[in-house]
């Protein structure tokens, strides 16, 4: 029994001071992480009048991108260079987001609404 | 009313931004008409708040009904494309229009423009229903590009200044960008064909 008497609040003791040195531990790798950690912005763009506002964003690899309609009518971003859809159709009031990939071979993303040839807008990367 | 005979819905467009007003008395479903006699036929019209959603809601119903044509008859993808979109497009302009003019409790009134409109809207469908393949398509866009043309032109120099609701004034400035879209657009296909 006195063993057991000794030893119980040394077990608690040392959990205790093992949560603490994990926990301080996790706070200071988050705030590693918030320093070595790219930070993404986040962009809106809007559909409104039948253009692309603003048309030309500049962004970074892993940032967001939302393009909102705010027209009374549908329409979409589509991939100017290979006319395939970024978004889906988006009705009046809805949005997308869209997580910029790393562009490969160019440094601008020009995109249109397939619905509407004449909008068009562009995404320029920063290296 | 000959002067209107040999050309489409687009003369009529013409003539209202010219400012000539009444040519005829045919009604349009829905909407009362309040057209006037020859006797003045060459005086200028004021516009009401009336006659314009009369006006933005037969230009609608009129590419509407060209679009569903073309759906039918054209076997041209791009054609067939900007036809779906019209229609989308005119009846989510259309369905606008109508919440508003409902909210500020304006009945449509058909003025001359409209009458015409209408009358001339049934010929170009009449022809357009005679022609196929590449004529077809040639007849349909060539009227597309002409008909928002004139739209426009009608829109921006006779109903936003004649408007006097500020909420009717502000729908058509905003529509303006769509028409120009799609003004676009046809001419974008009429160099395909």
């Amino acid at each position: 029994m006195k063993n057991f008497q000794f030893r119980k609040p040394f077990s608690l003791l040392l959990v205790s001071s093992l949560l603490s040195v994990m926990t301080s531990y996790a706070l200071s790798q988050d705030k590693v992480d918030k320093l070595t950690k790219p930070v993404h912005k986040h962009h809106q763009v809007q559909i409104t009048g039948f253009e692309f506002v603003p048309n030309n964003l500049t962004v970074k690899a892993g940032d967001i991108v939302t393009w909102v309609n705010k027209d009374v009518v549908p329409h979409n971003v589509y991939d100017s260079a290979d006319k395939k859809a970024i978004s889906p159709d988006l009705a009046t009031g809805e949005s997308f987001s869209y997580s910029v990939p790393a562009f490969k071979t160019s440094t601008t993303l020009d995109y249109f609404c397939s619905f509407h040839p004449s909008m068009m807008g562009k995404l320029s990367q920063q290296r | 009313m000959k002067q209107f005979k040999k050309n489409n819905p687009v003369t009529a467009l013409m003539i209202l931004s010219l400012g000539i007003g009444s040519i005829g008395a045919v009604a349009l479903t829905g909407c009362t008409n309040t057209s006037t006699t020859s006797a003045n036929a060459e005086k200028p019209k004021a516009l009401t708040d009336a006659n314009i959603a009369a006006i933005v809601v037969g230009a609608n119903n009129i590419d509407i009904s060209a679009g569903k044509i073309a759906l039918q008859r054209s076997s041209n993808p791009e054609v067939k494309k900007f036809a779906e979109r019209m229609i989308t497009d005119h009846n989510a302009v259309l369905s606008s229009a109508v919440k508003l003019v409902t909210k500020l409790g304006v009945t449509p009134v058909n003025n001359d423009l409209v009458v015409v409109l209408s009358k001339q809207s049934m010929e170009h469908e009449a022809k357009l229903k005679t022609l196929s393949g590449r004529a077809f398509d040639k007849a349909y866009i060539d009227h597309e590009v002409v008909y928002h043309e004139a739209v426009i032109g009608v829109i921006e120099k006779q109903l936003i200044p004649s408007a006097k609701n500020a909420e009717l004034k502000q729908a058509l400035v905003s529509v303006v960008p769509a028409f120009k879209a799609h003004l676009k657009h046809c001419k974008m296909i009429q160099r395909t064909i």
